[in-house]
């Protein structure tokens, strides 16, 4: 190190080349090479970015580093002898190229077309069934996002969210959710068995409503049906635990109305972090023995989550419109950042699918 | 904006108003040490500071930082100076190291803790050997390798068990630190071929940079300006240890479970996070440790604790801060916040201190 370079003067930066991808960034010398990369959207492996972990460990192929914390403090002697560095703890001396094999920025699935056909329906309350559909080939999709189906029969497509977590090589059986709708065309012919053997036209994965990055707690709102998405994200969560503290709010009618209790439970019971369930009833009778929360579910907000409202608070809703609607004034009363409650616009205006019907 | 600056000018503008007490002398040599009980009293008056900072310009922000770091041991230069001239009482001697040391804690710490954790090498430089002020120059390898990795956990000796208090806590903090730097630096020089005590262990460069800073003090101010040195880096060693002591007291984590932002005590009263160049405002530097002091956000949903100021004289009595402190602290964190697997670890610690069983008693209510 020149006494020039320690002071702030020479070059800037240094160009750092990562392989197999060969996607080139700059890299200043007053950073960590990995802090060059995040800062310009390169998603680079990494996790405590002291040089602990080692999960930013990569390959240096050519070029020179310089060591900000010692490297043997974590890597063995063959590590340091096959040239394996810590991203997190090196500043690039010379321009540089990288071997990184896990190195994938993230981005969302561009959606496709699909066919499916319905292998099963399963009946969880008595106008919702859990519906499986076997695709041409798998899909994939972020958890919460949503697929469109659509008949040759009827016209219009209907959007239903995927009521399961993604698998990483994509899922070519999809379970949904799909609510009976009263004099409903669509979810009448489906109900009654008149789809079953039909060849429906698939298009997906869409939507905006997915697991945001973030550090504050968590507040989940669903209502009828739209506890799929919320499963869907929450099942995905739990597989690589993210510390933050959720509250799920599930708003029905009665009790006969409640459903994936066990997936839930199942939640709760692998949650890194407090995790609060509270199913909301409004049309419970008064001489039920219910003894949870009763009313619209934008009425228990409050009282449930109050402890976790921060200016950090992330909120994901789905359910009917006027759920959606009345849960946001109420969550704005309570001071969360309108930015940070997720819906998926279009996915509640065809959710109702009432809409077309 | 430009307040935003201008409030991290507070930790040396107090050093510089230690470094006048110590000049002049007399009762003004314990204006440094008096900080702390006026400090605590003026911060119990003022609500918690939870905004984040319109901050943007780096090399403006951390000028203070670096103006309290090289302040640190310039003060130590100016008591030796001071002791030097002849007419020091033993009283005003202890009174100036006693300052010394303590702003070496309360403002040294925080400052040399940022350089430290920089990319540059001229901020990694300084950052490290500038720690002669509290006998630990190696002390960023277990912070780095330990403790952020450990953080909550029984493997981390930052973490004070329920029931511990300060004292036996520090003791074994001061030797579980030392002793995994040491080790730390053998294995790393050995797995490059050399030897686990060779030249090049860094336990050798921190010994040369305390004989050079002690033969400074020596230098200027004979043996009585080198007893003060020692006996003010001494104390600040221990005395470190109190930062970690109420920042991370009780907490618990499971090994091998990810870091979150409820693993630490945020102490976000206005005073405590400007004149700590933000360390008590905790949280994020634990999830990401490259965010500098003026970028953190204050955690806005953590657990209310008191300033800095209050928990560093309430550390000192063992039943205050158990009972008035964190206690209360640790139950609202059990309660809302812990994970239903940290709940059970923090069950049993409760527990084992003989404290009370808030559990229990939750389940009584919801039961009834």
């Amino acid at each position: 190190m020149s006494l020039l370079n320690a002071l702030g003067f020479g070059k800037a930066s240094r160009t750092v080349n990562i392989q197999p991808a060969d996607v080139s960034f700059e890299a200043s010398k007053n950073k960590s090479i990995l802090e060059s990369a995040l800062s310009q959207g390169l998603a680079m492996p990494h996790s405590c970015t002291v040089g602990t972990c080692g999960t930013c460990k990569c390959k240096l192929i050519s070029g020179k580093i310089r060591e900000l914390t010692n490297f043997a403090y974590v890597l063995s002697e063959e590590e340091l002898r096959n040239n394996i560095i810590l991203t997190c703890q090196a500043v690039a001396k010379t321009d540089i190229t990288l071997d990184v094999e896990d190195f994938e920025p993230k981005r969302l699935n561009p959606p496709a077309d699909f066919t499916g056909k319905i292998v099963e329906q399963k009946t969880i309350t008595h106008d919702i069934r859990e519906v499986t559909l076997e695709l041409d080939r798998p899909i994939k999709f972020d958890a919460g996002q949503y697929i469109q189906m659509s008949v040759d029969e009827i016209f219009g497509a209907r959007s239903y969210s995927f009521a399961m977590p993604p698998t990483e090589s994509g899922n070519k059986t999809i379970s949904l959710f799909i609510r009976r709708v009263p004099e409903g065309q669509f979810t009448g012919m489906l109900f009654d068995g008149k789809l079953d053997n039909v060849e429906f036209k698939m298009h997906g994965p869409a939507g905006n409503f997915w697991l945001r990055d973030g550090k504050g707690p968590m507040i989940c709102i669903a209502g009828g049906s739209g506890l799929a998405p919320v499963l869907s994200i929450l099942e995905e969560a739990v597989k690589s635990p993210i510390g933050r503290p959720c509250v799920v709010l599930f708003g029905a009618r009665t009790q006969n109305d409640l459903y994936g209790i066990e997936r839930l439970k199942a939640i709760e019971k692998a949650w890194d972090g407090a995790f609060v369930f509270a199913p909301v009833l409004s049309h419970e009778d008064d001489s039920s023995p219910w003894q949870g929360a009763r009313g619209f579910v934008n009425t228990a907000i409050g009282d449930v989550a109050g402890t976790y409202i921060s200016d950090e608070t992330d909120v994901y809703m789905c359910g009917p419109p006027p759920m959606i609607d009345a849960a946001t004034e109420t969550l704005i009363e309570l001071g969360i950042n309108e930015h940070r409650i997720h819906f998926d616009k279009f996915f509640d205006a065809s959710h109702g699918v009432i809409r077309h019907e | 904006m430009f307040f935003d600056y201008l409030r991290y000018y507070t930790s040396p503008f107090i050093q510089i108003l230690t470094g006048i007490g110590v000049y002049i002398g007399g009762p003004y040599v314990w204006i440094g040490i008096a900080t702390l009980p006026v400090l605590a009293v003026l911060e119990s008056l003022l609500p918690r500071d939870m905004k984040e900072r319109k901050i943007n310009n780096a090399f403006l922000a951390y000028i203070p930082v670096w103006i309290s770091a090289v302040l640190n041991t310039l003060l130590y230069v100016l008591l030796a100076w001071r002791i030097g001239m002849g007419d020091y009482t033993v009283i005003e001697m202890i009174g100036g190291t006693l300052s010394v040391a303590w702003l070496g804690v309360v403002v040294g710490v925080p400052s040399l803790h940022e350089l430290y954790h920089q990319r540059g090498y001229l901020a990694q430089l300084v950052g490290t050997y500038s720690q002669v002020i509290y006998l630990d120059c190696m002390r960023n390898i277990a912070h780095m390798i330990g403790h952020h990795l450990d953080v909550g956990t029984s493997k981390d000796s930052d973490t004070a068990l329920r029931g511990r208090d300060f004292y036996t806590f520090a003791l074994a903090a001061v030797v579980h630190s030392t002793k995994t730097a040491m080790e730390l630096e053998s294995d790393a020089l050995e797995k490059r071929g050399k030897g686990r005590w060779s030249i090049h262990h860094r336990l050798w460069k921190a010994i040369l940079a305390q004989v050079v800073f002690q033969g400074i003090l020596f230098a200027i101010g004979g043996l009585p300006a080198l007893i003060c040195g020692l006996s003010g880096v001494l104390l600040a060693r221990i005395w470190v240890e109190m930062f970690n002591y109420f920042q991370h007291y009780g907490q618990v984590r499971l090994v091998g479970k990810p870091i979150a932002r409820r693993h630490v005590w945020n102490h976000l009263s206005p005073l405590s996070r400007v004149i700590t160049f933000e360390i008590t405002n905790h949280a994020d530097h634990h999830i990401n440790a490259y965010t500098p002091f003026y970028k953190l956000k204050p955690d806005t949903a953590s657990v209310k604790v008191p300033s800095v100021f209050v928990c560093f004289c309430a550390a000192l009595i063992p039943p205050v801060w158990y009972k008035l402190i964190i206690q209360p602290a640790l139950k609202e964190w059990d309660l809302t916040q812990a994970s239903n697997e940290e709940r059970e670890l923090a069950r049993e610690q409760n527990l084992r201190a003989g404290w009370p069983d808030w559990f229990a008693k939750q389940q009584e209510s919801s039961a009834a």
